[in-house]
C-alpha cells in the first residue's frame, strides 16, 4: 500500500466524480451510487469518502451558486484532480492486470 | 410546517461540525430531507437525525480548544523564570521573605490546627445538641456563683416533672477519688478511675460502645469498662461482656459484672474515665443529702426539637419549689460548650476557653500580617532598582496588566514556596508543639483545612503582592529609562508607617505577654493561695487505718501529715443548712464543706488568724474550723468556741484559718467550713516531707503504704504539681503566646533587618561624601540610626496605651490580679529600642566602616 490508497467505496465514489466532473456533489453522488449498488447509503458515508479524498488530493471542491432549493444552502461540487485521475489509472490497470492473468475456467456449465 | 428540518438536530449539527464543511453537510441534508418529506415527513425527520449523528465523527468537528496565538502560557513560564532570577540575584531580600512569610504561615498552620483542635472538644458526642449540663446560680454577697454541683434527686425530679426532658442522669466525677481505685479480676490487678453514674447516663451520653446497650448501668452491680480497661483486665476487649471484677476505692468495695464496654473515647474528649459504676451503689454507701446539700453533677438529654429556653424557664425555680429555703436558681448549658464557653461571672457567661481560641486566632492572623508588610516593604523599596525592567518593559509595549500580573505572579510564588517551606517546618514541630499544648494533633488535611491554608496563603500573595504590583506598573516609561523616578514623599511615609505598625503589634505582644505570664505565676504563687504545696505529696489510702497513719507520721524526714480530702481546684459540694446564733433567719449563704483529720492543717501550713488548729487535746472530736470569709459571712467577730449546727450535727469552733484558695483563682474565695473526721474516713494522706530527702522518705512511705495495703501499688502526687496541671491550659497559652510572640517580633527585626540594608545600600554615596568630609565612623552611625529611633519613638508611643488597654481589660476578669506596674511597660519599650538598635547597628556600622572611595570611584 502507498500513500495514494484508495478504499473500495472510496474508489467508488472517485469514479462517479470522475464521471460527473464538476457536476458531482454530495446528494448526487449518494443517490448514483445507491442506484448502482442497489442499497440504501447514508449521506455521510460519502462526505467522509469525499474529504478523505479530498485531503489526500485526489479530488478538488468548489462552491456553487445560491438557489432556492436546499434551504439557500450552496452546493459543494467536486471535480477529479490529475492525481485523482493517475490513481484511479493505476488501479485500473492493476485490476486489469490480474484480471487478465485469470485463466479461462470453466465452472461446469 | 412539516418540511421544515428538525431544528434540534440542526442546532447540534451547527454547535458541533467544523465551519468550511458545515454548509455542504447542512445543504445536502436538507435536499435529503425535503425529498424524503415527500413520501413521509416521519421517515425524513428520522434520516435528518440520523444523518446528523453520523457527521458526528472526530473528522468532521471543529476545534473546541483555540489554537490562538496569545502568549499567555509563554508569559507565565517567562515570569516564573524572571521571578526566579530575581530571586537568586537578590537572594538576601529572597532568604528575609522566605523566611519571614513561611515562619508566619508555620505559625498561622500550628495555630488553626490547635484551634480547630479546641473547637472540636466533645463535639464528637451523639446527639450532642441535645445535652445539657445544669448549673446551678447560688446568690452570694460578692455576687452570684455558679457552680456545677446539684442536689441529688435533682435529676430524677425533672426527668419526671418536666416532660421535654428525655433522660436524665446525675454522676459523681472523676474527681471525687482523687487517687485511683483498684480493680481486681482474677490475678489481674490495676489502678483505674471510676465515674459514679445513674442508669440514664449512656442513654445521655451516647458514647460508642463495643458490646453491651444503654441500660447497662441499670443495676447496682452493673459495671462498664473502657475498651482500654478490658484489654488490660481480660486480654481481649471482645470476651469482657459478662465478666466480674472488684472495685476498692477507698472504704468502698464491691463486685460488679461487665454490662457494657464503651469505644475508646477520642483523645478531644473532656470526660476521661476508665470504667462507670452504678450511682446507686455510690449512695449506699455514702449519704448525699436531700435538697440542700449539693454534690452531684446533673445532665439531661432533652427531647428532639425543644429549644432551650423553655427547659430553662421550668427549671429556673425549681429547686425553691422542693425547699422553700433554698433561693439558688437553675440553668441549663449545651454539654458541648461547656469546654469553650464554661465560664460564668455573676450569674452571666463570660466566655472561658474560647478566650483563648480568640487570642491565638488573633496572634496568628497579626503575625501573618506581620510577615507580608516585610514582604511589601521590601518588595516596594526594591522597585526604584527595577524601573529599568519596567521602562523597558513598556517601551517594547508590555501593558499596566501584564506587569501587575508579572508582579501578582512573583508573589504567589513566592507565598506558595513559603507555604512548601512552612509545612514542612509545621511536619517537625508538630511533635513539639503537641508537647507544649497537650493535645494530639495530627496533621490531617481535611478540606475546611486545606481550604483555610490556601485561602491564607493566596491572600497572603496577594496583599503583599497587590502593592508593588500596582505601584511598579504605574510608572511612565520615559521617566523610568532616564532614571529620573524619584520616591515620592507618600511612599516612604506608607513604608514607614507599616513598620510602625508592625513594631506595634510587635510592643503590644511583648506587654501582653508579659501581663499574663506575670499573673499566671501570681496566681500560682504559694503566698496567693494560703497554703504551702512544696515538699508535699498526697496518696490515696485503700485501707485507712490509725496505725498506719501514726507509722507514716513517725517516718524520719516526714515533717507532718494529714487526712483529708482538699485538693487544688477541684470546686467542693458544700451546704447551706448550717445555724449558729445570731443567724438571721432569712440567711441562707452557701458554705463550701470539706472533711480533714487533725494536722492536716498544720501540713499545709494554713495559718490560723484566731484560736488554734484540730487538736485531741480539745476532747471532743466535733470540731471546726473556718476560713476567715465564713467568720465574716457569719457576722461572727470571734466565733472561736461558739457552737454550730451543720447538716443537723453541733459541732464548736475551734479556729480561723486565713482565707486560702483552694478553687480556681479567677473567683472569690468562699466561706468555707472544714470539719474534723477521724482518720479512717479520710479518703487520702498529705505527707510534708523535710527538703532534700524526698527520696528517701517517699520510698520509706511506700514500704509503709504496701506493709498495710498488700497487693497495691502506691501511687503518690506532689501536691505542687498537681497545682500546676490546675492552670494547665492557661501555662499552655502562655507559653504558646511567649513563642509566637518571639516569632513576631523575629520576623518584625528580618523586615527591618531587610529594609535598613537596603536604604543604606541607596544612601552609601551620601555616606561616603560625609565620610570624606570629615565625619566619623560612629558619627555616620549615630546619623542613620537616628532615623530609626524616630520612628521606635512614634512606635512605642502608639503601642504602649494599647497595650495598657488590652492588659488592664484581661486582667480585669481575675479576682485576685497583679497591679499594672510601669516597668511593664519600661521592659518592652526598651527591649523594643534594644532589639531595632541591634538590628540596624549590624547594618549601619558595616556601611560606616566601609572604605568610601568603593562607593565615589564610578560614575
Amino acid at each position: 500500500m502507498n500513500e495514494h490508497s484508495l478504499g473500495e467505496f472510496e474508489e467508488l465514489v472517485l469514479l462517479l466524480v470522475a464521471a460527473h466532473n464538476n457536476e458531482a456533489y454530495g446528494v448526487m453522488i449518494m443517490e448514483q451510487l445507491e442506484l448502482k449498488l442497489e442499497k440504501k447509503l447514508n449521506i455521510s458515508a460519502v462526505h467522509v469518502a469525499l474529504k478523505r479524498m479530498e485531503k489526500k488530493g485526489f479530488v478538488e471542491s468548489s462552491f456553487g451558486g445560491i438557489t432556492n432549493e436546499r434551504g439557500g444552502r450552496r452546493k459543494k461540487y467536486y471535480s477529479i484532480t490529475s492525481l485523482g485521475k493517475k490513481v484511479l489509472d493505476q488501479q485500473y490497470e492493476i485490476r486489469t492486470s490480474i484480471y487478465k492473468q485469470i485463466p479461462n475456467l470453466s465452472f461446469g456449465q | 410546517m412539516s418540511s421544515q428540518p428538525p431544528k434540534r438536530a440542526l442546532q447540534f449539527l451547527r454547535w458541533f461540525c467544523r465551519e468550511d464543511y458545515l454548509e455542504e453537510f447542512e445543504g445536502d441534508l436538507i435536499e435529503l430531507f425535503e425529498k424524503y418529506s415527500e413520501e413521509s415527513p416521519r421517515k425524513a425527520r428520522w434520516k435528518f437525525f440520523w444523518g446528523v449523528l453520523r457527521c458526528f465523527r472526530p473528522g468532521f468537528m471543529k476545534a473546541f480548544y483555540k489554537v490562538n496565538h496569545s502568549n499567555t502560557t509563554a508569559m507565565f513560564l517567562h515570569n516564573i523564570t524572571l521571578a526566579f532570577r530575581g530571586f537568586r540575584k537578590y537572594w538576601g531580600s529572597f532568604l528575609i521573605n522566605l523566611l519571614g512569610l513561611s515562619t508566619g504561615l508555620t505559625c498561622f498552620i500550628l495555630i488553626s490546627l490547635w484551634v480547630r483542635d479546641e473547637l472540636q472538644v466533645d463535639r464528637f458526642l451523639k446527639e450532642g445538641d441535645r445535652v445539657f449540663q445544669v448549673l446551678q446560680n447560688v446568690e452570694e454577697p460578692g455576687g452570684i456563683k455558679t457552680m456545677e454541683a446539684t442536689p441529688a434527686p435533682l435529676a430524677e425530679a425533672i426527668k419526671t416533672e418536666i416532660p421535654e426532658v428525655e433522660f436524665a442522669a446525675r454522676t459523681i466525677p472523676t474527681s471525687f477519688n482523687v487517687s485511683k481505685g483498684v480493680i481486681s479480676a482474677g490475678e489481674t490487678k490495676l489502678k483505674a478511675v471510676a465515674q459514679y453514674a445513674s442508669s440514664d447516663f449512656l442513654n445521655v451520653f451516647r458514647y460508642p460502645m463495643l458490646s453491651g446497650g444503654e441500660d447497662a448501668l441499670s443495676g447496682k452491680d452493673g459495671v462498664v469498662i473502657s475498651e482500654r480497661l478490658a484489654t488490660n483486665l481480660f486480654g481481649a476487649s471482645e470476651s469482657a461482656l459478662g465478666k466480674t471484677l472488684t472495685w476498692k476505692a477507698q472504704n468502698m468495695d464491691g463486685t460488679f459484672l461487665v454490662t457494657a464496654v464503651l469505644k475508646e473515647l477520642p483523645a478531644n474528649a473532656t470526660s476521661h474515665f476508665d470504667l462507670l459504676l452504678s450511682f446507686d451503689w455510690f449512695t449506699d454507701c455514702h449519704d448525699l443529702g436531700g435538697w440542700s446539700n449539693n454534690s452531684p453533677r446533673t445532665f439531661v438529654k432533652l427531647q428532639e426539637g425543644v429549644p432551650q429556653e423553655v427547659f430553662n424557664a421550668k427549671l429556673k425555680d425549681f429547686l425553691s419549689s422542693r425547699d422553700a429555703n433554698i433561693s439558688a436558681t437553675l440553668f441549663a448549658q449545651n454539654y458541648t460548650d461547656r469546654y469553650l464557653y464554661g465560664s460564668y461571672e455573676n450569674g452571666k457567661p463570660v466566655g472561658g476557653r474560647i478566650e483563648y481560641v480568640i487570642l491565638l486566632t488573633t496572634i496568628a492572623v497579626f503575625i501573618l500580617i506581620i510577615a507580608c508588610i516585610n514582604f511589601m516593604n521590601l518588595s516596594t523599596a526594591r522597585a526604584s532598582r527595577r524601573t529599568k525592567e519596567v521602562g523597558v518593559k513598556k517601551a517594547l509595549g508590555a501593558g499596566r496588566k501584564g506587569l501587575i500580573v508579572q508582579y501578582l505572579q512573583e508573589s504567589f510564588i513566592m507565598s506558595f514556596l513559603s507555604l512548601a517551606v512552612a509545612f514542612l517546618a509545621v511536619l517537625l514541630l508538630l511533635p513539639v508543639f503537641n508537647e507544649i499544648v497537650g493535645k494530639h494533633i495530627q496533621l490531617e488535611f481535611d478540606g475546611s483545612l486545606i481550604l483555610l491554608v490556601f485561602a491564607a496563603t493566596l491572600l497572603t500573595g496577594l496583599i503583599s503582592g497587590s502593592y508593588p504590583a500596582f505601584y511598579l506598573s504605574r510608572f511612565n516609561p520615559v521617566r523610568d529609562l532616564n532614571g529620573t523616578v524619584k520616591t515620592s514623599g507618600f511612599e516612604v511615609l506608607f513604608r514607614k508607617a507599616l513598620v510602625v505598625f508592625q513594631f506595634a503589634v510587635s510592643v503590644i505582644l511583648i506587654v501582653v505577654v508579659l501581663v499574663v505570664n506575670r499573673q499566671l505565676n501570681f496566681i500560682q504563687d504559694n503566698k496567693t493561695a494560703g497554703y504551702d504545696r512544696d515538699q508535699v505529696i498526697y496518696f490515696g489510702v485503700e485501707n485507712m487505718s490509725q496505725a498506719f497513719f501514726t507509722d507514716i507520721r513517725d517516718i524520719p524526714g516526714v515533717l507532718n501529715a494529714g487526712g483529708g480530702g482538699l485538693i487544688s481546684g477541684n470546686s467542693l459540694g458544700g451546704t447551706n443548712n448550717v445555724q449558729w446564733k445570731g443567724k438571721e433567719a432569712e440567711q441562707s449563704t452557701f458554705f463550701s464543706t470539706f472533711w480533714m483529720s487533725y494536722y492536716l492543717a498544720e501540713t499545709l501550713n494554713m495559718e490560723v488568724v484566731q484560736g488554734d488548729y484540730f487538736s485531741e487535746d480539745f476532747g471532743s472530736e466535733a470540731q471546726v474550723m473556718l476560713n476567715e470569709k465564713a467568720a465574716k459571712e457569719m457576722g461572727l467577730n470571734n466565733p472561736v468556741g461558739m457552737i454550730l449546727t451543720i447538716n443537723g450535727d453541733e459541732r464548736k469552733v475551734v479556729g480561723v484559718l486565713k482565707d486560702f484558695h483552694f478553687e480556681s483563682l479567677y473567683d472569690e474565695v468562699k466561706p468555707c467550713i472544714l470539719l474534723l473526721a477521724p482518720i479512717n474516713y479520710a479518703p487520702r494522706i498529705s505527707v510534708k516531707i523535710q527538703a532534700g530527702l524526698e527520696k528517701t522518705v517517699i520510698n520509706r512511705v511506700k514500704e509503709v503504704y504496701e506493709e498495710y495495703n498488700p497487693g497495691l501499688v502506691f501511687d503518690f502526687r506532689f501536691m505542687d504539681e498537681d497545682y500546676q496541671r490546675l492552670y494547665a491550659s492557661e501555662n499552655r497559652v502562655a507559653i504558646l503566646s511567649k513563642y509566637f510572640t518571639a516569632f513576631a517580633i523575629m520576623i518584625s527585626c528580618l523586615g527591618l533587618f531587610g529594609m535598613a540594608s537596603f536604604m543604606l545600600e541607596r544612601r552609601m554615596k551620601e555616606i561616603s561624601i560625609r565620610k570624606v568630609l570629615g565625619a566619623s565612623h560612629m558619627e555616620v552611625v549615630r546619623l542613620l540610626n537616628s532615623d530609626y529611633m524616630k520612628l521606635i519613638g512614634l512606635t512605642l508611643i502608639i503601642s504602649l496605651p494599647a497595650g495598657y488597654l488590652v492588659t488592664s481589660k484581661w486582667l480585669s476578669g481575675f479576682a485576685y490580679r497583679i497591679e499594672l506596674d510601669w516597668w511593664y511597660f519600661l521592659l518592652a519599650g526598651s527591649g523594643l529600642i534594644i532589639i531595632t538598635w541591634a538590628t540596624v547597628s549590624f547594618q549601619t556600622i558595616k556601611a560606616g566602616r566601609a572604605n568610601p572611595v568603593k562607593y565615589l570611584k564610578s560614575e
